[in-house]
């Protein structure tokens, strides 16, 4: 098989929402380098509580990965410290947003997942990071994973947003080195309520693989498309009234 | 109680706290005389002197006399060639070797067991009362009491459940005898028959108690109960003795079944269904007592008004069929509820249990299929439709394609009598079955024949050097790794190489494998003790350590990388080879549960690599 | 979308159950209106086939989704058919299976070869999907029903595959003509062994009753054992002609 890096995303807004009238808290990107040689997803799930946590979601997906990019040797190289950096940097952004909008930081409140890989010929270094809930999955050969459950906070249905206090010691930051093929899969705790069993804290394996599958077979918009109508209707819908997004990619 | 005919009938074991006790003196001096004249030994596990020899050194002053007492008990016996030490080859984990001795013969000898324990000692009598078999065999708990008198164990329960079964004879006009089952109170959690259904919350109740009255309702020839008109309602046996019949519980091919006001099932066969040959065979059934609880053989002939027999008399039986209550998947999870894996393992022991009663009494099974066992609970088990058994010279006359052995595939049933090796097949089919809940053995994924595959030997689950070849999808592939290492063997070599264990060596294989689940030595984390497992077995890190492995697994602490499972190609495993001997047993035993797990890889390393 | 781009919930994985597979393939042309033309008038048969054929499988699925044991063997799938075939249902466990009543066409022909062939796609398709799942299957069984004469010389080419099949074992095919203008002739090229049955009058709900009772004999044996069907029984909704 010819090697790809390949990067798909979708995302829905949960019935529960629409029928309230709200928008879609759930945000995403997804990266490619056009010399194929570095991708990254990236998913913020808006803390339900502000209406103005959709704007932090959008802001913290659109700079993570860009900022991750730039410092890649640094931060991969020291992972505590890559942690502090990160996190300094969105708050940073979300601080210099909310004077914009003359809110309080945490009416920006989100959570956080994302992965950033750089390829060579046979493996791939990458960094992930997580805050709050959600889930990042991972294969590696053939062995599928739970990269980073989600984190639960101090009380029930409670969980850590980057704005929280204290946040960096429950900030999660993974780096290492794979052995290709390799895929990451994000997603936001509406989508991990099909997708991830919590009281064995493991991920379906038939779907994980079924949808990192298409990667095989098919180009990106085909995937996205896909994503989109399994997110709208089927086993999602029957399961959560939540937003729900997942973000896959894929290195060969 | 005499202590010289004890030690005659009974096979003696003592417990490390026994030897302790403060006020044993007196009774191991009168036991070693016993002993002398008899010319008996008592018998220790390994385990039992080293701990002692262990506690002499204890920092705690009464400990170490107590111990020191036990020590000098130990060395007198030695010297007087009393004192039999057994390893046995579970020892390495041997937190319990008791229970898995007494487990393994209590059908061949009478057992005693000398212990201060009383958690032990209730264990071990858990043990007799599990009644799946009558046998002449006995097991006693016996302590030292204050005084330092031998005396028997006695739990509060008891009291209360004196089992005293018998199968009950036809005089007992009494509905009492419907219940030939007493509650077995090592359920733990399981359904507990008759009294106790109504309570009982989970949906195994509703199936149990509207099948328990209809004895075949389940199999498709029968269907369901009720009384025509001008059906029979009363039976003559011998002896001017009359029993009425009360209602139909079963309807099939070759007659009706119904149950007589003593609380048993009489079947009536239809027309010219009763032949002289049968009549012959089951005269002799009906002369040969045979009590195995749970086994619904013909106990008497039943007579019409006219002195001609029409039928026979049999104890009921209860529960679903295995085929319908076990076999599948979603019916197995709502009707027993708690089950996990080693509640399989001890029904594949109780049904064996009775199978190798039958084998003593030469007798064969013959059509071993899921519509002939009807199943209660893991303990209770009935066989029905005896009345196909082989027995003497009248063969068994039917059978069903996916039991029957490859060298008996095309024959006529009705002209050859089966040998036992044939009956094998079927046993270890169906134990196949029990354990890969539902799934035939020779099932093959085309939807096609299985005789097929019977006949060519293709039995699709890998095994040892074959492992790349892999089992089949779904779930079964899963349970099939987690069985223990010298269970896969024995399914192997009958289905692939058409080597056959008898049903006695498998009974061995289960206690085994239930005792290794009972002390986690499989890979209970990867879903050993699971019914349906969702991933391959590997390597425990008790299991590692054991083998002197390196711990490379997936980190679950973030800023690490992420790595594969490490599976040790045999060449580390040869370098990492214990030398002294308690090592090496316990690196021989770890190969028993695991030893599929390395994969011999053909030797292109010798060529040197790219 | 293609069907592997589609999650479905795995109940190939849930329940490993083996699988009675049905293919019903339907005629839905125009005649099954039961409309007789007679010169320039039009009479109505009063019932219509339609509807009866409608009946008789709602009846169908509700009786296999509440058989205690078929309910979790028991898959099927329906391809009508008139000038062209169309799938209508596809496999999946009974219990999801939600069957639209089936429409007359207005105007079309009656491509049986076709229609077959489609339904031979399906169940090859789900075969592999037993395959992969690791689930077992008995013979799958094909049900044709229809009321008139094939419009087209699609069934040529099919139909000696069709009968290859139900004579290695591959296949089980029930062939039913419904009133007096079908073509039993052709429903004969399919099955070797089995001949082909008129239904008597309407009466569809019988057929599919016995039907159901059938797929609830398979479902309670195992693969591989011989299969005694209530073939007494036919006698209540078909003849031999």
């Amino acid at each position: 098989m010819r090697s790809y890096i390949k990067v798909a995303g979708s995302s829905v807004t949960g019935l529960a929402h629409q029928a309230k009238g709200l928008p879609c808290q759930d945000k995403f990107k997804v990266y490619r380098a056009k010399d194929r040689k570095s991708a990254g997803i990236a998913l913020a799930d808006g803390a339900g509580s502000s209406l103005f946590s959709q704007i932090g979601a959008e802001s913290v997906t659109t700079c993570v990965i860009p900022y991750v990019k730039d410092n890649f040797n640094s931060l991969i190289s020291n992972p505590e410290e890559a942690r502090e950096k990160i996190v300094s940097y969105l708050l940073f952004r979300l601080g210099s947003l909310a004077l914009k909008n003359k809110v309080h930081i945490t009416e920006l409140a989100c959570t956080l997942l994302f992965v950033y890989i750089e390829r060579t010929k046979k493996a791939a270094r990458f960094i992930a990071g997580h805050i709050g809930d959600g889930v990042i999955a991972s294969s590696a050969k053939k062995e599928v994973t739970i990269l980073s459950a989600p984190t639960r906070g101090e009380y029930a249905n409670t969980t850590y947003f980057v704005t929280s206090e204290g946040v960096i010691p429950f900030c999660k930051i993974f780096t290492g080195l794979l052995q290709l093929p390799a895929s990451f899969m994000i997603m936001s705790d509406g989508a991990a309520e099909t997708l991830f069993v919590r009281k064995t804290t493991q991920i379906n394996r038939a779907y994980y693989h079924q949808m990192l599958g298409w990667c095989d077979r098919y180009p990106q918009e085909k995937i996205t498309a896909a994503l989109r109508k399994n997110l709208e209707k089927g086993i999602f819908r029957e399961v959560s009234g939540d937003d729900c997004s997942i973000c896959l990619m894929k290195v060969t | 109680m005499d202590l010289k005919s004890f030690m005659n009938k009974y096979k003696i074991f003592v417990d490390t706290c026994t030897f302790m006790h403060e006020s044993s003196n007196t009774f191991f001096d009168d036991l070693l005389d016993a002993l002398l004249e008899t010319g008996n030994k008592i018998i220790i596990p390994v385990r039992v002197s080293d701990e002692i020899n262990k506690l002499v050194k204890s920092p705690n002053l009464k400990t170490r006399t107590s111990a020191f007492h036990g020590k000098m008990i130990l060395e007198r016996y030695r010297q007087k060639d009393c004192l039999s030490e057994k390893q046995d080859e579970n020892d390495p984990f041997a937190d319990n070797v008791f229970l898995y001795v007494f487990l393994k013969h209590r059908t061949r000898y009478n057992l005693a067991l000398i212990t201060q324990d009383r958690k032990l000692a209730e264990d071990i009598s858990e043990i007799k009362k599990a009644k799946s078999v009558i046998s002449s065999k006995e097991i006693l708990t016996l302590k030292l009491d204050r005084h330092g008198k031998l005396v028997k164990w006695h739990f509060t329960k008891d009291l209360a459940n004196d089992s005293n079964e018998e199968i009950p004879s036809l005089n007992m006009v009494n509905n009492e005898v419907l219940s030939n089952r007493q509650p077995d109170p090592s359920f733990a959690g399981n359904i507990k028959p008759q009294k106790n259904l109504k309570t009982h919350a989970g949906s195994v109740a509703k199936n149990i108690s509207t099948d328990s009255n209809k004895l075949k309702a389940d199999s498709p020839d029968y269907s369901s109960s009720g009384n025509a008109e001008g059906e029979i309602s009363i039976v003559h046996l011998k002896n001017q003795k009359k029993v009425k019949l009360i209602e139909r519980i079963g309807d099939g091919g070759e007659g009706k079944i119904y149950l007589t006001e003593t609380g048993h099932a009489c079947k009536i066969f239809k027309n010219d269904k009763l032949t002289k040959e049968r009549f012959d065979k089951l005269t002799l059934m009906t002369d040969l007592r045979i009590q195995i609880p749970g086994l619904c053989w013909p106990l008497e002939m039943a007579y019409d008004d006219e002195q001609d027999p029409i039928g026979y008399i049999m104890p009921l039986a209860q529960g679903q069929s295995m085929q319908k209550a076990m076999f599948i998947k979603k019916r197995l999870e709502s009707n027993f509820p708690n089950w996990t894996r080693r509640n399989l393992v001890q029904l594949a022991i109780t049904w064996l249990e009775k199978v190798v009663e039958l084998h003593k009494h030469d007798i064969l099974i013959g059509d071993v299929n899921p519509h002939n066992f009807l199943v209660a609970g893991e303990r209770d088990i009935y066989f029905v439709d005896t009345d196909s058994y082989q027995i003497g010279q009248y063969p068994c006359t039917v059978g069903m394609a996916n039991f029957t052995a490859p060298e008996i595939q095309n024959r006529n049933f009705r002209e050859f009598l089966r040998t036992p090796n044939n009956e094998y097949f079927a046993i270890a089919t169906l134990l196949f079955m029990i354990l890969l809940p539902g799934k035939p053995p020779y099932s093959h994924q085309g939807g096609g024949d299985p005789r097929e595959n019977i006949l060519n030997g293709e039995f699709a689950y890998a095994f040892g050097e074959r492992a790349s070849q892999g089992a089949p999808a779904g779930p079964w592939r899963f349970i099939w790794s987690h069985l223990p290492y010298k269970v896969k063997k024995a399914f192997y070599e009958c289905f692939a190489e058409n080597k056959r264990i008898s049903a006695a060596d498998w009974l061995d294989l289960m206690c085994g494998y239930k005792y290794d689940l009972e002390h986690f030595h499989l890979d209970t984390e990867g879903g050993s003790d699971e019914l349906f497992p969702k991933r391959f077995k590997a390597l425990t890190a008790h299991a590692k350590q054991a083998f002197g492995i390196s711990d490379v697994s997936f980190n679950k602490k973030p800023e690490v990388d992420i790595r594969d499972l490490i599976i040790t190609s045999p060449s580390n495993i040869k370098s990492n080879r214990p030398k002294d001997d308690v090592a090496k047993k316990k690196y021989l035993s770890v190969l028993a549960l695991y030893g599929d797990l390395f994969r011999i890889k053909p030797s292109i390393r010798k060529q040197g690599g790219k | 979308m293609a069907r592997d781009l589609q999650l479905r919930r795995a109940d190939l994985i849930e329940n490993p159950t083996a699988r009675v597979p049905i293919c019903l393939v339907l005629d839905n042309s125009p005649s099954m209106s039961g409309e007789i033309e007679m010169g320039s008038l039009t009479e109505q048969t009063n019932p219509r086939p339609i509807d009866e054929l409608n009946a008789g499988l709602k009846l169908f699925i509700k009786e296999l989704q509440e058989h205690e044991i078929a309910r979790y063997s028991a898959e099927v799938a329906v391809v009508t058919f008139s000038s062209k075939p169309e799938q209508l249902v596809d496999f999946d466990s009974i219990t999801e299976t939600k069957l639209p009543a089936i429409t007359v066409e207005e105007v079309g022909g009656t491509c049986l070869g076709t229609a077959v062939d489609s339904a031979l796609k399906l169940l090859d398709r789900r075969k592999r999907e037993y395959k992969d799942a690791g689930v077992d299957y008995f013979q799958p069984w094909l049900v044709i029903i229809t009321d008139g004469r094939p419009t087209d010389f699609s069934h040529l080419e099919v139909a000696p595959r069709v009968a290859d099949l139900v004579r290695s074992k591959k296949l089980t095919i029930f062939p039913i003509g419904v009133g007096k203008g079908s073509d039993l002739l052709a429903l004969e090229m399919f099955s070797p062994s089995r001949k082909p049955l008129r239904l008597k009058e309407l009466r569809f709900k019988e057929f599919f009753e016995w039907l159901s009772q059938s797929v609830t004999v398979v479902s309670q044996s195992m693969p591989g054992e011989a299969i005694k069907l209530p073939l007494d029984k036919i006698s209540d909704w078909g003849t031999l002609d």
